[in-house]
């Protein structure tokens, strides 16, 4: 099977990773001919940023359910590794998603470029080039040569694009390179008006199309696309941070008129997504990252995550990439189709609404049934009592009450801190009652046709349990028939019932 | 026929005879009633309401309990006699019907093909 390998870069890159994540457990997958295992790799040196630590925590459960249900199809549909799953017994990796950056813990840039060994005509012109000022994860102002970097690199890519330059010689790399495969394609996750993502992004780029011919040659022709994510949030004022929303912009226009040169300009990239939001908003809490970094989930990290899924849908002839540089590049933005403050499945393109409502609602019903009935229909409803059973012991097994819960529990938190951001995206009332969940879709009402509630619900997973018996369906165990059944009956119902199309 | 199903009600201390000499209703008449309507009562519950909100035991019990009231009517309508020896053959012909359900609904085979009751019995869920 051909993999995608995402190189998520800094605080956006996790957050990126996280939509996705959460699109790919909800059963979208790309509508390609091939079908594709994910790679994530997080490059983040700000190890304690809460963004990063959530997003691994989900990718570890999603990886955990996946290995208990091994399906192909459907909720957790697409396989997830770690690169470490990859590797041979010669390259040593920890088995979890995260790039791992030398020598950043605990130590200062100066340190790093090893300053003081430096001779004196190098060490001012480092001091030309790292000029200005920065702060500690104390807070207080410090010499940009002086910064800590285990809290990142708060808005300065001078420094990222150095640091991160080690990506080439890294395990991760080696591990990347040898496993590489025709097949196989690559996208980049940054952001632009930061530190980190505005940095690594075209230094790893460089590095992949640069990689050595032999083993890494399909390496250097690899299909890579890239989302570059300009700004979308708003940040509060604050004097003392060295971080400002009036620098967005400029770092924005300086990155890209870098791109056009060096990115861009010589089509290193075969797909480059655009997005941005200038809706402002409530603004996020200003931090450089000394407090561990946790935004809200927004519309534009679940936007930019459909980019991913559009272009592993883009056919191999459209990405044809010789000596490095690409035959055809492509340039992609996304839209919306009413500019609204609260955005909802009906303000979406159609293609786009197509595509989100009817796994982001199967997931979002899945997750209210548990919430609100999962207990009184076990052992009790015929579905539950079909072989394999689910059953009380069933309900405290660590699929179901770690793996499971946890992830749909980040589920459910990402959708409300999506629908309490600004702007917002917010198609459910998880609230409601089941027949008003989903906002602007009515039930269909008939003469003969009642109301939708848990005994509809229930109805129709008992009608499809029976429908696995007389085709003869079974499922290896308890938990496969468990996300298999209620991932096709909660499909059947959003169709017939709310009118969502397929 | 009479002759199979005579003991049976002899067992519990019933002679028709001894009731109503004059009656025509016989016990075949009887113990066909019940079956009718005991396995009516069953395939009503398990196949034409079958419904997930009529799927527990308590909805079986009194399913059951129906099927016992009416079988006990119709037994009187048949006999038609203020005595209490037809009450006590009523009220057995109706105890007979819920033991006919009891019995029917703890083959798993004849529940196999219910939607929403398959797996309910007098017992669970």
């Amino acid at each position: 099977m051909a993999r995608l390998y995402i190189l998520a870069i800094g605080g956006t890159g996790s957050r990126v990773l996280k939509s996705l994540t959460m699109l790919l457990a909800s059963g979208l997958k790309p509508n390609a001919e091939k079908t594709y295992e994910i790679v994530p790799v997080i490059i983040d040196p700000h190890e304690d940023n809460k963004d990063l630590k959530r997003t691994t925590r989900l990718l570890s459960n999603y990886q955990s359910i996946t290995r208990e249900i091994g399906n192909d199809r459907g909720f957790f549909g697409t396989s997830i590794l770690t690169l470490d799953k990859l590797s041979n017994s010669q390259h040593r990796l920890t088995g979890n998603f995260t790039f791992n950056l030398q020598q950043v813990a605990n130590s200062k840039y100066k340190e790093y470029i090893g300053y003081n060994q430096l001779d004196e005509a190098n060490k001012a012109l480092a001091e030309i080039l790292f000029s200005g000022k920065s702060i500690n994860k104390r807070g207080e102002a410090v010499d940009l040569l002086d910064i800590e970097m285990d809290i990142g690199f708060v808005g300065n890519p001078n420094i990222g694009s150095v640091v991160l330059n080690q990506f080439k010689d890294s395990e991760e790399f080696k591990v990347l390179s040898s496993n590489f495969d025709s097949e196989d394609r690559i996208f980049v996750i940054s952001s632009i008006f930061g530190g980190t993502g505005a940095a690594g992004f075209p230094s790893i780029v460089k590095n992949i199309r640069n990689a050595k011919k032999g083993n890494e040659g399909f390496l250097r022709n690899a299909k890579i696309g890239a989302i570059s994510v300009m700004p979308y949030f708003n940040i509060e004022q604050d004097d003392d941070s060295p971080i400002k929303r009036s620098d967005f912009i400029s770092k924005t226009k300086a990155a890209l008129h870098y791109y056009k040169e060096n990115v861009t300009g010589n089509n290193t990239i075969n797909s480059l997504y655009y997005i941005a939001d200038d809706f402002i908003g409530s603004p996020y809490q200003n931090d450089p990252g000394d407090n561990g970094q946790k935004n809200d989930a927004h519309f534009i990290e679940l936007a930019s995550a459909l980019a991913i899924i559009d272009f592993m849908e883009i056919q191999d002839l459209d990405l044809e990439t010789i000596d490095g540089k690409a035959v055809k590049p492509i340039y992609k933005e996304f839209g919306i189709r009413k500019d609204t403050d609260t955005i909802k499945f009906e303000d979406l393109e159609d293609y786009t609404e197509k595509v989100l409502s009817l796994p982001l609602s199967k997931l979002a019903i899945f997750k209210k049934y548990i919430n609100e009935n999962l207990k009184d229909s076990v052992e009790m409803k015929s579905w539950s009592n079909e072989e394999p059973t689910i059953n009380e012991k069933f309900l405290e097994s660590p699929f179901y009450r770690t793996y499971l819960i946890e992830f749909l529990d980040s589920f459910q938190e990402w959708l409300h801190e999506m629908s309490e951001n600004n702007r917002s995206f917010s198609p459910f009332h998880l609230a409601s009652e089941l027949d008003a969940m989903i906002v602007g879709k009515t039930i269909k009402k008939g003469f003969f046709e009642s109301k939708v509630d848990y005994h509809t619900f229930n109805d129709m997973l008992n009608k499809r349990s029976q429908k696995y018996i007389s085709k003869g369906e079974t499922f290896p165990n308890a938990a496969s028939k468990f996300i298999n059944l209620f991932n096709d009956t909660s499909e059947e119902l959003l169709i017939s019932k709310y009118g969502i199309r397929k | 026929m009479d002759k199979i199903i005579e003991p049976i009600y002899a067992l519990f201390g019933v002679q028709i005879a001894d009731i109503a000499p004059s009656l025509t209703t016989s016990y075949t008449a009887l113990s066909i009633t019940m079956l009718l309507i005991s396995i009516s009562g069953f395939i009503v519950h398990y196949y034409v309401i079958d419904n997930v909100r009529w799927d527990r035991k308590e909805n079986l019990w009194t399913s059951s309990a129906i099927v016992a009231i009416l079988t006990i009517l119709v037994s009187y309508l048949l006999l038609f006699k203020p005595d209490p020896a037809v009450y006590y053959l009523c009220v057995l012909n109706g105890l007979f019907s819920l033991i006919l359900m009891v019995i029917l609904s703890s083959i798993p085979l004849l529940r196999n093909y219910s939607t929403n009751c398959k797996h309910t019995t007098f017992w669970k869920p």
